[in-house]
């Protein structure tokens, strides 16, 4: 005969304020089967959970409800705190009367109605739960990481490091991402490629990493601990094994395209690596321009290569990959500033982005770290930065604050003064945002030491007037308008989440918020994690974010990856779904019903000898969402501790 | 002098504004842009956002006292790059209706003149007569004489006329809509 | 092709030479215009700058008589088009002020107005073959300054094109044959309504419009609004300004190009003479 216990939490004056504990405490003491009541301040906090645990000794409990917050928050310490008095932590309920009463009440007398309402259910629940074992799944200890940029690689240097394989799988022909593109860091300016293409390097020589590039995530299965993935390697037409990566190819090829790489600042040839220090330094051919392919003519990269290794027959080719866990490690794009009609919306070629000056003033870059003007190659001696732009504004752009685009403007005065000794640099801002170490340091020295403006206000227009481009400003400290004719014009685009992010997160059951960052599971508690078990986030996907904090959360991420693989398997709620296979027609409703795929057919014989099909649920991949249970034709699926027939009882004690 | 703040000005003025033409003043963060484009900013004596920091901060009086808002234009540059979406133009359209309907000093002459004597044309005649509005807002305004000049070129060109019967009559179900002091 | 017309104040006396080339370029093109025969004053700046209840009543009068002659509403000045879409547009979303409105102007207007600046109908209701064909005296040599000014293009509910850089006014010009510049200043306002009540803005604002057009060697600018007209040809004698610019409405440019007579158009009405320059031009 079941003996329960119920603990009436106050939270403080949290539910204390509203409800009235003792009397919800005295109350519960008449319902069926419930032998013990009280009520504490905190039941969470140490001395609460002791209350518990004494109470389950002295009375014999065998079955808890606890009345508080929801088990989201606090069911898990419930559940260990009878663990450690032997008691399954699968017989304890909690009854929300905190969220779902206390705090969405007024009436404290019809509160403390509900609050007893709530705790009645629970009893009658946890009357029949059943004392379930933890599900053990195996582990597969290799994780994927989708993104080679600096998240990507040092999320997978870690995993690497602590002994397990990682799998990064890079859209580009090369790792490296946008720093890459970056020339120097704030706020120490070490030279972007010269502090990542150690690592680049490293991630490429680790036995323990391996790395897809120029592929694409075409589809994930499983979950936590067994994931299925299904990457497509695009076509490169240069073998990764044979190239040498001499060059001849990219020189030698007559067709000159856009480059990417360098946002359409220069040209690239249509056989080409990214950028000189590429991983690999294999190139690929660009099958929308090169001539062989689009017209059955030239063939020179072929025909000059040593070794052998352009094919022009190569082919896109589907691997699948094994992992037990994933980093989304997707980074960023930069908002398009063609929205701002008012600056010209693309029209001024000496106006551009905070990323082009970032090419532009790169010894690799398409002026050979030159800064010049685009529209007469003329070194400018007027810039003006335009920060904010794209963020902050609800009308064209987003509302959040970018975050880094303060830090990168200043280090781009700083940059443009040591190019060009008489430049001066002007930079429109809103409120400048250096919290991080040394940072403000950082946007000081640009002032003092460098001698940017500072502006504080936003730029309304721009126009081309005699050659240069006429800024036209508030200045909102001196409270009046300026006007700056400025020869080329710098504007910090807002960061945007990779144009792709929400197909691939749809693609691995990622959530992502509405401008599709992708959600961590708790921003202060679980900043790395997904709400999708077994999925983990670094850097720029999840919101802004700079180098540092980039590179601190992929380790983060990692490290929550090496305690998963820790273990050969790992633990988890048994709530699922089971099948009676006795009653199950096999009609096959909840198989096509079922989010998670965990649901499958298989093949029973009767007592005849007949042959016929029964649902299985597979353990591992069930989430215990309940979706199959009323869909079930015959009702013989049923979810551990959620059956039907306890639902019933709660409803029949209404 | 230092400015007085008061809660419930702070309060009675955004409401004010909101019920008026639906602009939330808290909605902006002082970034500029409005009065960056604003065409006359060169002749206000606030700043278009600074009009919107006076308002937010209850000083009613200051704005509907400024000559900033009869010298705006009405050109709307401020509303159509506003990054909160506000419509700037609207509050300053306001805070004239409001100078006008409690009659208070303006801070500038001329326009809110021309104003009711261009009014004063639309009640009587339906439709604006050239002559008579230059000839009624010369004589009552500050510079009677200015571009006296201009006159007969403009009557030889034919950009004015000397007798105008013009008679929009559909106006004359609206009479008691106007409420003018001319 | 039928439009109910109302050519507001302005086009009635100081701009008529706007209306006469409207009236001349509508017909040229086989577009019938109705004059609505009681239409009165929009109230312009001068009423929703001074009263609430105004802004809207004088508007949506206007709107209900015009609805009587024909549902499309033909209006080539930008300050009216302005000020009855803006009207229109919070009418046609608004029940409950659309029901008071009415009462204050004693009338049933349903907010089924359709309302289109002539360039508009020029554009969207006529096919480009058609109209290209009937230009028989192309705009050639002809480099002209496309002003479009405030009211043509804010706010979007009143917009006829981009509130940042139109393109409308360039397209037709270019159709005609006409090289147009690329300027800053093609939304810049000009001063509106101000031009008696506040000179300063107009030497101020226009000033720097056609000083602009000039650095860009602008042969003349085109407007479709009969403010801008008036602020940036009324006062260039009083400018600093290296040269004078001819401010040519577009249908005046249009009617030339139809092969319309010089002189029925009334291009002579400007204060800044044109005539030398359409001569020297070919097109006179």
């Amino acid at each position: 005969m079941p003996r329960t216990g119920v603990f009436v939490c106050h939270c403080g004056s949290n539910i204390a304020g509203k409800v009235d504990v003792e009397t919800v405490a005295a109350k519960a003491l008449n319902f069926d089967r419930v032998v013990f009541s009280t009520t504490y301040k905190y039941m969470c906090s140490q001395p609460g959970q002791e209350v518990i645990k004494k109470a389950v000794r002295d009375n014999n409990l065998d079955r808890i409800v606890v009345a508080a917050c929801t088990p989201n928050l606090h069911g898990k310490t419930f559940q260990r705190c009878i663990k450690t008095v032997g008691l399954s932590p699968y017989l304890s309920e909690m009854a929300s009367i905190r969220e779902h009463c206390s705090w969405v009440h007024t009436d404290p007398d019809e509160a403390t109605g509900k609050a007893i309402e709530l705790v009645r259910l629970a009893t009658a629940k946890v009357r029949k739960n059943v004392a379930l074992l933890p599900l053990n799944i195996p582990v597969t200890r290799r994780a994927l990481v989708i993104g080679g940029g600096i998240a990507g690689i040092q999320s997978a240097l870690d995993i690497a490091a602590a002994g397990f394989e990682a799998v990064i799988v890079e859209k580009e022909p090369s790792v490296g991402g946008r720093m890459a593109q970056l020339d120097k860091t704030f706020p120490t300016l070490d030279c972007s490629a010269c502090i990542l293409a150690p690592r680049m390097v490293e991630v490429a020589t680790n036995e323990k990493v391996i790395i897809h590039s120029y592929s694409k995530i075409e589809k994930i299965t499983g979950s936590v601990g067994s994931f299925e993935v299904q990457i497509k390697k695009k076509a490169r037409y240069v073998d990764l094994g044979k190239c040498t990566g001499c060059g001849t190819c990219t020189e030698k090829c007559p067709v000159k395209v856009d480059s990417e790489f360098n946002l359409r600042l220069s040209t690239r040839k249509a056989i080409s690596t990214p950028f000189p220090q590429a991983v690999p330094n294999v190139p690929v051919i660009d099958p929308h321009h090169c001539r062989y392919l689009t017209l059955g003519k030239c063939g020179v990269c072929q025909k000059v290569c040593q070794a052998g290794a352009v094919n022009y027959e190569d082919k896109d080719e589907i691997i699948i990959e094994k992992v037990g866990a994933i980093i989304a490690a997707t980074g960023y794009d930069l908002f398009d500033p063609k929205k701002y009609g008012e600056y010209g919306g693309g029209r001024y070629r000496d106006v551009i982005t905070g990323l082009q000056f970032e090419r532009l003033i790169n010894a690799s870059g398409p002026t050979g770290g030159e800064i010049t003007r685009l529209s007469d190659g003329k070194t400018p001696k007027t810039i003006v930065f335009i920060q904010c732009v794209g963020s902050r504004d609800e009308q064209k752009g987003k509302p959040y604050c970018s975050k880094i685009c303060c830090m990168y403007t200043a280090k781009q005065t700083i940059l443009a003064k040591e190019h060009i000794p008489d430049v001066q640099c002007y930079v429109f801002y809103i409120d400048i945002r250096a919290g991080g170490k040394n940072y403000e340091e950082f946007v000081k020295r640009a002032q003092t030491d460098y001698g940017a403006v500072y502006i504080r206000g936003r730029v309304s227009k721009l126009y081309e007037q005699e050659g240069q481009i006429m800024v036209k400003g508030m200045d909102t400290l001196l409270g009046e308008e300026v006007e700056i004719p400025a020869d080329l014009v710098v504007l910090a685009t807002a960061i945007v989440p990779r144009r792709e992010a929400r197909t691939l997160a749809q693609k691995i059951g990622l959530s992502y918020d509405q401008h599709a960052f992708y959600n961590e599971a708790h921003p202060k508690m679980a900043p790395v994690e997904n709400l999708t078990l077994g999925i983990y986030l670094a850097g720029a996907c999840q919101a802004p974010k700079d180098i540092p904090d980039s590179v601190a959360m992929a380790s983060a991420a990692a490290a929550k990856i090496c305690g998963l693989f820790s273990r050969d398997f790992l633990s988890i709620d048994p709530i699922v779904a089971s099948v009676a296979e006795t009653c199950c027609v096999g009609c096959n409703t909840c198989v096509a019903i079922c989010p998670f795929k965990a649901i499958s057919m298989e093949i029973r014989k009767d007592r005849t000898g007949q042959e016929r099909q029964v649902a299985t649920v597979n353990t591992s991949l069930c989430q215990g969402c309940g979706t199959c249970l009323p869909n079930c034709r015959s009702r013989c699926i049923s979810l551990n501790n959620w059956t039907t027939d306890q639902l019933y009882a709660e409803v029949m004690t209404i | 002098m230092s400015k007085q703040f008061s809660s419930e000005n702070i309060a009675r003025l955004n409401a004010e504004i909101l019920v008026k033409c639906g602009v939330d003043l808290k909605e902006c963060y002082q970034c500029g842009k409005c009065s960056a484009g604003c065409s006359s900013n060169w002749m206000m004596d606030y700043r278009p956002h600074v009009i919107m920091r006076l308002a937010q901060l209850g000083q009613r009086a200051a704005i509907l006292a400024s000559q900033a808002i009869w010298v705006c234009t009405g050109c709307e540059i401020c509303s159509a790059r506003c990054p909160r979406g506000i419509d700037v133009a609207a509050v300053v359209d306001s805070f004239r209706q409001l100078a006008v309907a409690e009659d208070v000093r303006y801070g500038e002459h001329d326009i809110p003149l021309f104003h009711q004597y261009f009014l004063k044309e639309t009640r009587d005649h339906g439709r604006v007569r050239e002559l008579p509005l230059v000839a009624n807002f010369k004589i009552h305004s500050e510079h009677p004489l200015s571009d006296f000049a201009l006159g007969p070129t403009l009557l030889a060109k034919g950009k004015i006329k000397l007798v105008d019967d013009a008679k929009g009559s559909g106006v004359n179900d609206l009479q008691e809509l106007f409420k003018l002091k001319v | 092709m039928e439009y109910a017309y109302y050519p507001g104040c302005s086009l009635h006396v100081m701009s008529s030479e706007y209306d006469v080339s409207t009236r001349a370029v509508l017909a040229r093109l086989g577009v019938t215009l109705r004059e609505i025969p009681d239409w009165f004053c929009c109230g312009a700046s001068s009423a929703h700058m001074t009263d609430a209840v105004l802004t809207d009543a004088l508007p949506a009068k206007n709107l209900a008589l015009a609805v009587k002659v024909n549902q499309r509403i033909a209006v080539p000045c930008a300050a009216c088009l302005h000020r009855l879409k803006k009207t229109d547009h919070k009418l046609k979303n608004d029940d409950a002020l659309l029901k008071n409105v009415n009462e204050s102007i004693k009338d049933n207007y349903q907010g089924n107005a359709q309302i289109k600046h002539p360039l508009e109908i020029i554009q969207d209701d006529l096919k480009t073959e058609e109209l290209s064909e009937k230009i028989t005296r192309p705009l050639n040599n002809l480099k002209v300054a496309c002003y479009y000014g405030c009211l043509l293009v804010r706010p979007a509910e009143a917009a006829i094109d981009d509130a940042e850089n139109p393109e409308r006014l360039d397209r037709l010009m270019n159709l005609l044959g006409a090289e147009t510049i690329n300027w800053g200043f093609k939304v810049e306002c000009c001063g509106a309504g101000m031009t008696l009540a506040h000179k300063e803005s107009i030497i101020g604002l226009a000033g720097r419009i056609l000083n602009d057009a000039i650095l860009n060697e602008a042969d003349c600018i085109a407007v479709a609004c009969p403010m801008c007209h008036t602020n940036l040809d009324l006062y260039q004698d009083q400018m600093d300004l290296k040269r004078k610019v001819p401010i040519l409405y577009f249908t005046e440019l249009l009617g030339l190009a139809l092969g319309l007579d010089y002189n029925s158009l009334e291009i002579d009405k400007h204060i800044v003479p044109a005539k030398g320059m359409l001569l020297e031009k070919g097109l006179v």
